[in-house]
């Protein structure tokens, strides 16, 4: 038997599409609220275009990455911003759109979850989390 | 002093009470949040300084081909921690006496990641 300890336990909506988390994203004295989906396979995190230029970002000032999902490559710039979910705070290294109508919000491995302990009970739409100490 | 009595119709009360119950539900949300980077702060994770910023996004762009495929620990514009995996980078930087260090995994430029969904 294995034991994992959790200090949050939240409760998601299993009638929506995909496990949704609301995040927090912090530059200096700017600050946004979104929801963002959990994804295991996106290697960052990705947020859209406006969200970055709302925290006083230029954008294309950002490190250039491509990405490829099944449907083809995008370009996204990397950028360090604080990101907040449910009380954990990360000092991240995070992506933002080049496309203004890319509107899918992640949360992916670096930067994210490469720092957390995550359980996750989808039967019962209960998510449990802790910061990797 | 005269008195006006005015009668408030039942359906204006109801909106009354439904509204009042959203906007004190938005207001608990926003404290909730401000809350949550307050911590965020108190944990000294949030990093306001633009300077410390822009140290590190230009080592990133000096050295990623050079630490491409590895995790990186980077204090201001040092590098304090290199590896395969996080937990190797972060315990150099641990070796190193920084205890909070920014952690990245470097990607090269004609890398392609996977973007998820």
């Amino acid at each position: 038997m294995f034991q994992l300890n959790f200090e949050k336990l939240l409760e998601y909506d299993t009638s929506q599409t995909g496990i949704g988390l609301d995040v927090t994203l912090k530059l200096s004295d700017k600050m946004l609220s979104l929801t963002a989906k959990i994804d295991t396979g996106a290697d960052h995190c990705i947020f859209e275009r406006q969200f970055g230029e709302k925290l006083g970002l230029k954008i294309e000032n950002g490190i250039p990455q491509r990405f490829s999902t099944v449907t083809g490559t995008f370009l996204a710039f990397g950028h360090n911003v604080m990101l907040v979910t449910e009380g954990l705070a990360f000092d991240s290294y995070i992506f933002f759109y080049e496309n203004e109508h890319q509107k899918i919000n992640v949360l992916g491995r670096f930067g994210w979850l490469d720092r957390i302990v995550l359980g996750v009970i989808d039967y019962e739409g209960k998510l449990y989390l802790n910061r990797y100490e | 002093m005269g008195q006006i009595t005015i009668e408030i119709p039942q359906s204006v009360k109801q909106d009354y009470q439904i509204n009042s119950e959203v906007f004190l539900e938005e207001l608990e949300n926003l404290v909730r949040k401000f809350n949550q980077v307050d911590n965020a702060t108190d944990l000294g994770l949030a990093n306001d300084d633009e300077q410390i910023r822009a140290e590190r996004m230009n080592w990133l762009r000096e050295n990623r081909e050079k630490y491409a495929g590895q995790y990186v620990a980077i204090d201001g514009n040092r590098l304090v921690g290199v590896g395969k995996t996080i937990r190797e980078a972060h315990e150099q930087a641990k070796e190193n006496d920084i205890k909070n260090p920014f952690l990245i995994r470097v990607s090269g430029e004609n890398e392609i990641l996977s973007g998820g969904l």
